[in-house]
């Protein structure tokens, strides 16, 4: 019955450890504060980026399309870039901004790997919506 | 009975750990963002289902969104969303700011930010509603009606079909998207207003700023795809 006790009261006392640190982790401060320079580099990125699209939407000549026979790039190319600094563009967002990067590795995966169904999604409506209304 | 509490107790699988590292609140924001995520990629996904069943006959963004408000008879494509796209990553940034201030327990400073998203917020629907007012009655764009066919190719009518779909998939998305903005606005002004009341600093944390800027990154996350995939591509 002692041991019991002692036991019961070693384990109390490893909780208050491991429910201070839940404590901690209620209010939210348990992680380093992004500071206020990171913030704005990375308001400055998405900036970039956004510019950088409108740059290739509005050139006039760049992109190869029925409108613009003449184009330089194929339009499959550009559709590419686009997709591609979009992705960049939210990859920023969701890690810096909505801080994912910063969280435990249990938590990044527990948010990204639910994702890969929408990939999934897409693959199967590029393979039926080329062969549809043809 | 004590003694097999203990031995649950020292499991990792009993609590007293937090395994992903967040509290329950943000966690469960995380996890609706996620089913809000589908939904919109189910939204968009569809939108590109159509866009490549119909490539030759789909409408030129540039031909779309070339009009701004209140100036007549000016071409210049995709300014005015340009305009919008910055509003909303601005807000996005005094969003951070907000979450930030909140960790130093500076209440004056969370109260300035979230004042300046809220703004924000509301420019990006004033501005949206701009637009849509413009499309509507002055080109005609509407859910079954797309003044925009440039180009026909053969006069193939499941074309036709699929490029009419370009207003139904425009409102519906930007629409949603929209409504998101509008939600997102609403709660931040329920927060601003239990800042300004010391809710969070009688609570000893401004955690609530936090969930509610997930929310809000999340809506300019997801205005990042409907910009690219409608205006840009």
């Amino acid at each position: 019955m002692a041991e019991h006790a002692a036991a019961a009261h070693a384990t109390a006392h490893g909780d208050a450890e491991a429910s201070h640190d839940f404590v901690i982790v209620e209010h939210g401060v348990h992680h380093v504060d992004a500071p206020r320079k990171q913030i704005w580099h990375v308001f400055i990125v998405l900036s970039v980026i956004t510019a950088l699209e409108f740059v290739i939407a509005l050139t006039p000549g760049l992109r190869r399309n029925e409108m613009h026979p003449n184009g330089i790039l194929p339009n499959t190319l550009v559709v590419g870039i686009f997709l591609g600094l979009t992705v960049l563009k939210a990859f920023y967002i969701v890690g810096y901004f909505m801080h994912l990067k910063m969280e435990r590795v249990n938590m990044i995966y527990t948010v990204l790997l639910p994702l890969l169904f929408i990939l999934y999604l897409i693959t199967l409506l590029i393979i039926e919506g080329t062969g549809s209304f043809r | 009975m004590s003694s097999e509490a203990t031995v649950l107790k020292n499991s990792v699988w009993n609590g007293g750990r937090v395994p992903l590292g967040v509290s329950f609140g943000k966690m469960m924001m995380w996890f609706f963002l996620l089913s809000d995520a589908f939904t919109f990629s189910t939204l968009l996904v569809s939108y590109g289902y159509f866009r490549i069943t119909a490539t030759p006959g789909w409408v030129s963004p540039e031909k779309v969104f070339e009009g701004i408000p209140w100036i007549e008879g000016v071409k210049a494509p995709l300014v005015f969303v340009g305009f919008m796209t910055f509003v909303l990553i601005f807000s996005s940034v005094t969003m951070v700011l907000a979450v930030e201030a909140g960790h130093h327990m500076n209440k004056k400073r969370v109260q300035k930010f979230m004042l300046l998203t809220i703004i924000g917020g509301l420019i990006f629907l004033g501005s949206q509603a701009l637009e849509w007012t413009g499309l509507i009655f002055k080109e005609g764009m509407t859910m079954n009606h797309n003044p925009f066919l440039a180009v026909m190719p053969n006069g193939n009518p499941e074309h036709l079909h699929a490029t009419i779909l370009f207003g139904q998939l425009f409102f519906t998305i930007t629409g949603f998207h929209g409504f998101h903005v509008f939600s997102g606005v609403c709660i931040n002004t329920l927060m601003f207003i239990k800042t300004k009341r010391g809710d969070f600093q009688r609570l000893g944390h401004y955690e609530m700023i936090e969930k509610v800027g997930l929310y809000w990154h999340f809506v300019d996350l997801v205005w990042v795809f409907v910009f690219t995939l409608f205006y840009l591509i």
